[in-house]
C-alpha cells in the first residue's frame, strides 16, 4: 500500500466536495485513473460529502415531482438502448476499447496492427450498428495511415493530460484515458480555433477507454477538453484544461 | 446496511425499464436530494429540475451503474450537489455566495429540526458529527458543499493562504469520517 501524498490527498478531497477549479479537478482525476489508492480515497471522500447532505434541514419537495419524473422516465423509455447524452453539435462518434486502454499502456502504439485493434473495438454505446462500423473504418484507416502521428494531450502546465489524438490527414481520433466523467456530467471536446473565435462543439465522451472520430481537424489550431453537464453544451463552460495542439 | 442490496436490485429494474422500482428510489431518496438541491440553489423550481435530472440519468445510466463504485443514495446525492454547485457558479456573482454563509452545525442544538423521518435520525447524526468539528473546519466544509465555493475562492474569503485552506479542508472531511463511523453512509 502506498500512502498517497499529502497535496493529493488534500486534492482528492477537495475534489469530493466539487470544490475545485476545473483545470485542478482535472489533475484529481489524473491520480484517481492512475492508482487505486487514490480512487478508494476519493470513494470513500465522496461517501463523507454525500453525507453532508443530510445534514440538511428536511424540505418538502412539490407532491407532483415523484409523478413528473416517473412520467419522464416512461417517455424515453428504452433506459438501457438511449445513449445518455446527446452530442450537443456534431454527430455522436464515439466507442469504446474494451477495457485494454489503461492509462500506463495508453495507445502510443501506432505500429499496432489495425486488424488487431478492430478486433478490441466493443460497439456499447452507439446509435445504431452502421455508424459503429464507420467509426470503426474511420479508425482503421486513421491508425493504418502512413502520415498517422500522435499528438498528446496537454495540460496548462504541459504535462501529460488524459489521453491523446492520433491525426491523420483531416481527421482524428482522440483516445481517452481519463477517469470516467464525476455524475451528472461528461467530458466534451472542442475545435480551438486562431484569431480567439469562440470554440466549435465537437463530441462528448465519459471516460477512459472512449475513443471519439474527429472530423475536418485540419480547420482548427488544436482539440480541447472541459467538463461539461451531461448532454455537453453549446460553449465551454471553462477553458479546457487540456489541449492538443495541431 | 439491510436495506442496502435493495436500492441496488431497483437500479437493476430500473435498467431493465421497471419505472415503479424508479419511483421507489424516489421514495426512498427523493426527499434528501430535493432538500439538498434546493439548500444549494435556493430556488424552488430550479431545485425541482437539478432532482428530476438526477433520477433521469440514473434511470438512462442504470445498466452501467456499478454497485461496487457508489450506492444508488450517494450517486443520486453526488449528481443533485455536482448539478446544483455547477448552477449556482454559472448563474451567481460570485462575491455573494461567500457572503452568506448558513451555519448548518447550529441547528444540531435548537428544536426547529423536524425529527419526525427516517431520514432525520442520519441527519441528526451528522448535525451533531458536524457541531464536534472544530468551527474552523465546520467552515470551510459548508462553504465548500453548500455555497459551492472553490479552494482558491474560500481562501479569498477567508482571507487565508490557499495552503491552508487546502490542508484544513482535507483534515476536516477526514475528521467527519471518523465522527460518523465506517458503517455510517449516506
Amino acid at each position: 500500500m502506498n500512502r498517497i501524498p499529502d497535496d493529493v490527498a488534500a486534492l482528492i478531497s477537495a475534489h469530493a466536495l466539487g470544490a475545485l477549479e476545473p483545470d485542478q479537478a482535472a489533475l484529481a482525476e489524473q491520480h484517481i485513473a492512475a492508482s487505486d489508492e487514490c480512487r478508494r480515497a476519493y470513494e470513500d471522500a465522496l461517501e463523507t460529502a454525500a453525507a453532508l447532505a443530510l445534514a440538511v434541514a428536511d424540505s418538502e419537495p412539490p407532491a407532483d415531482l415523484r409523478d413528473r419524473i416517473v412520467a419522464a422516465a416512461r417517455a424515453e423509455r428504452q433506459p438501457v438502448s438511449k445513449p445518455a447524452e446527446k452530442a450537443a453539435a456534431a454527430p455522436r462518434r464515439k466507442f469504446r476499447l474494451a477495457g485494454l486502454l489503461t492509462p500506463s499502456t495508453g495507445f502510443a502504439v501506432i505500429g499496432v496492427a489495425a486488424a488487431i485493434v478492430f478486433a478490441l473495438i466493443a460497439v456499447s454505446q452507439h446509435d445504431s450498428a452502421s455508424s459503429a462500423r464507420d467509426d470503426q473504418q474511420a479508425l482503421v484507416a486513421i491508425l493504418s495511415a502512413p502520415d498517422a502521428h500522435v499528438v498528446p494531450l496537454k495540460s496548462a502546465a504541459g504535462g501529460p493530460a488524459g489521453g491523446r489524438m492520433i491525426v491523420s490527414g483531416n481527421r482524428a481520433a482522440l483516445v481517452s484515458s481519463l477517469r470516467n466523467a464525476p455524475p451528472g456530467h461528461t467530458y466534451q471536446a472542442w475545435g480551438l480555433r486562431p484569431g480567439g473565435a469562440s470554440p466549435v462543439p465537437l463530441p462528448t465522451f465519459s471516460g477512459n477507454g472512449d475513443v471519439v472520430i474527429l472530423d475536418d481537424v485540419g480547420q482548427y489550431g488544436g482539440v480541447g477538453v472541459t467538463v461539461e453537464p451531461s448532454g455537453g453544451s453549446q460553449t465551454p463552460s471553462a477553458a479546457p484544461f487540456a489541449v492538443a495542439t495541431l | 446496511m439491510e436495506a442496502e442490496p435493495s436500492d441496488v436490485l431497483l437500479v437493476a429494474r430500473c435498467a431493465e425499464g421497471d419505472e415503479g422500482a424508479l419511483a421507489e428510489l424516489y421514495d426512498r431518496f427523493g426527499r434528501a436530494a430535493y432538500a439538498l438541491a434546493l439548500r444549494i440553489v435556493r430556488d424552488a423550481t430550479q431545485a425541482e429540475d437539478v432532482v428530476q435530472e438526477a433520477f433521469l440519468d440514473l434511470w438512462r445510466t442504470a445498466a452501467r451503474f456499478d454497485p461496487s463504485l457508489s450506492r444508488p443514495a450517494s450517486y443520486l446525492l453526488t449528481f443533485v450537489h455536482r448539478r446544483a454547485v455547477d448552477l449556482i457558479r454559472r448563474e451567481q456573482a460570485r462575491p455573494q455566495r461567500g457572503g452568506d454563509v448558513e451555519d448548518i452545525a447550529s441547528r444540531a442544538s435548537t428544536d426547529d429540526v423536524p425529527a419526525s423521518l427516517v431520514a432525520s435520525e442520519q441527519g441528526e447524526t451528522v448535525r451533531r458529527a458536524l457541531a464536534d468539528l472544530p468551527p474552523p473546519q465546520r467552515q470551510v466544509l459548508e462553504l465548500a458543499y453548500f455555497n459551492g465555493l472553490s479552494q482558491s475562492e474560500i481562501a479569498e474569503h477567508l482571507g487565508e493562504p490557499l495552503g491552508t485552506v487546502k490542508s484544513r479542508t482535507h483534515v476536516a472531511l477526514s475528521r467527519l469520517r471518523e465522527l460518523l463511523g465506517e458503517g455510517f453512509h449516506a
